[in-house]
């Protein structure tokens, strides 16, 4: 791949801090965003803005349309059946939290069960712990292994007739490991046909193909601020036969058929769940960094980065001091590395490393289940994307050179 | 490369005051959820006078020099005068430039402090 031109299409790259030049590792908790994509939100702005599906006038129709145009495109690169079952929402988290409150309210009796994993970031855990408690259900939070796998065949035997819904994450935002997403669902079935499977995608769409056919999922999360788009754009996935099983937790306008003085009559079709003026530049704005992302092609970002994490673990031999969350195999996991550097705090290295211009997250990275599991306060953690090239990683590595002169 | 110049790496590698104090007078623990630091903060007092103060903590270079300076400074001070001491007098004392997101650690020792009074006095 190309990064050294794929770089020019991202202004921020070619900024300074502290006098260094930008390394920025920081791609799993926001990713920058192409030129393409700042100019498609502006050029709305100047050109088209206005309310959608409200006016007659031109603008409107000019708007209603890139709406509907972003939501087909963006369906399409998906491999969502139908457009209709593409919802915007804010992000990953509000996508959880209208399938817990709108699907759970509906559907969890006393003594249900929910499976989770123990490595789910809060987001994707603390919304279904919450509907348990409201619902009297119960949380199975299903234990990671001391090689940082799961064990589905323990998990499996879990699965009872209470079970109504099984939470995963396509990929960890610690561990990066990736799931089997539509073997682990097959193998669930066999132990109960009826069950609903909420998949969180926030650290998979970016990084991998996603075809949500072909994963058999009822329900999958996406946040487009990780994957080039703007914040406040989440993409979510509800399977169109399921749609009646989810009520919508925002009414007001826009997604309503009829409303009468005693009772108000919803549409039936995404739109239910979109109640209130949805975020449009940001949509339309997400739909362009699709368009980028497809001209890119997702199957050459994911060897990009494997190549990268090859690269990763091959300079991490040198650093015996180096511990790395997760699975040592690049083909098991997407493009990020958590790690720790011994003696060395988390936040110290991270600051060190920001001094030399090298953005990374550091702390637990809202999953803390997770750290306590490990028994670490926190790690560092730098995650790739298409942009990034070795020459990062080098700087990344220099920098952790001189923390430890400065710490140790 | 302000904050971590000389003088505040010479007591984060050699903090004052860390470990236990036997039959304490308050024992306080404080955690900062944001990013995982905890501590314990021992405190003998006597006639309303802090006579010693020692912490434990699992926290970052902030949390432990800022733990380290605020143990030694409220020795020998009454409680009164422990409680008139604010965070901008912490800050101050640290006396380096700490970032928005850093300042959180630098203040949990003092948040375990004032929490740890308030139970002792009411007791
Ligand atoms: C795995 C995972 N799930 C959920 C989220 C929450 O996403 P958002 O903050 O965009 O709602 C994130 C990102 O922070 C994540 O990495």
């Amino acid at each position: 791949m190309n990064t050294s031109r794929i770089k020019k299409d991202f202004p921020i790259l070619k900024r300074e801090v502290n006098g260094k030049k930008l390394v920025y590792l920081d791609n799993a908790a926001t990713s920058q965003k192409p030129l393409s994509v700042v100019e498609k939100i502006s050029d709305f702005y100047l050109t088209n803005n206005a309310n959608i599906h409200r006016g007659l006038h031109t603008l409107s129709e000019e708007a209603s349309e890139m709406y509907d145009e972003a939501r087909e495109n963006i369906a399409d690169f998906f491999g969502a059946a139908k457009s209709d079952e593409i919802i915007f929402t804010s992000g990953t988290t509000e996508s959880a939290n209208l399938i817990a409150f709108g699907w759970g309210e509906k559907n969890l009796k006393p003594h249900d069960e929910i499976l989770v994993l123990l490595s789910e970031h809060h987001s994707n855990f603390v919304p279904w712990q919450e509907i348990a408690k409201r619902k009297n259900a119960k949380l199975i939070v299903e234990n990671i292994q001391p090689d940082y796998s799961y064990n589905f065949t323990e998990m499996y035997k879990k699965i009872t007739d209470n079970t109504k819904l099984v939470v995963l994450s396509h990929a960890s935002n610690v561990l990066g490991n990736i799931l089997e997403i539509k073997t682990i669902i097959n193998k669930c079935q066999k132990f109960n046909p009826n069950l609903r499977f909420f998949v969180d995608g926030a650290q998979a769409a970016p990084h991998l193909e996603v075809n949500l056919q072909s994963l058999g999922c009822d329900f999958y999360a996406i946040s487009g601020h990780k994957m080039l788009g703007p914040t406040g754009v989440g993409i979510l996935y509800i399977k169109k036969e399921i749609q009646n099983e989810v009520d919508p937790i925002k009414f007001g306008g826009g997604m309503i058929k009829e409303v009468y003085l005693d009772e108000t009559t919803l549409k039936n079709s995404c739109e239910k769940y979109e109640g209130g003026t949805p975020n449009i530049s940001g949509v339309i704005g997400m739909s362009e960094a699709i368009n980028y992302l497809r001209e890119i092609g997702m199957e050459n970002i994911r060897k990009h980065e494997v190549e990268l994490l090859k690269y990763f673990f091959e300079k991490a031999q040198d650093h015996e001091d180096m511990t790395i969350y997760g699975s040592m195999s690049p083909l098991e996991r997407t493009g990020l590395v958590s790690f720790n550097i011994k003696k060395i705090h988390p936040h110290d290295l991270a600051a060190v490393l920001a001094n030399e211009g090298v953005a990374v997250r550091s702390g637990h990275h809202c999953a803390m289940p997770l750290h306590k599991h490990l028994q670490i306060p926190g790690s560092v953690r730098a995650s790739f994307y298409l942009y990034n090239d070795e020459s990062d990683i080098d700087a990344l590595f220099t920098a952790i050179d001189k923390a430890r002169k400065i710490l140790l | 490369m302000d904050i971590y110049r000389e003088e505040f790496m010479e007591i984060y590698k050699n903090p004052m005051n860390q470990g236990k104090i036997e039959k304490a007078s308050l024992v306080e623990h404080g955690t900062n959820e944001a990013c995982g630091d905890e501590m314990d903060l021992y405190l003998k007092i006597e006639n309303g006078k802090v006579i010693d103060a020692k912490f434990e903590a699992e926290s970052c270079s902030v949390g432990i020099v800022s733990s380290a300076i605020l143990t030694d400074e409220i020795k020998g001070k009454t409680l009164a005068e422990v409680k008139a001491f604010s965070k901008k007098d912490l800050l101050e004392l640290i006396g380096v430039n700490l970032t928005t997101s850093r300042i959180k650690c630098a203040t949990l020792p003092l948040e375990t402090l004032v929490k740890g009074i308030e139970e002792y006095e009411r007791k």
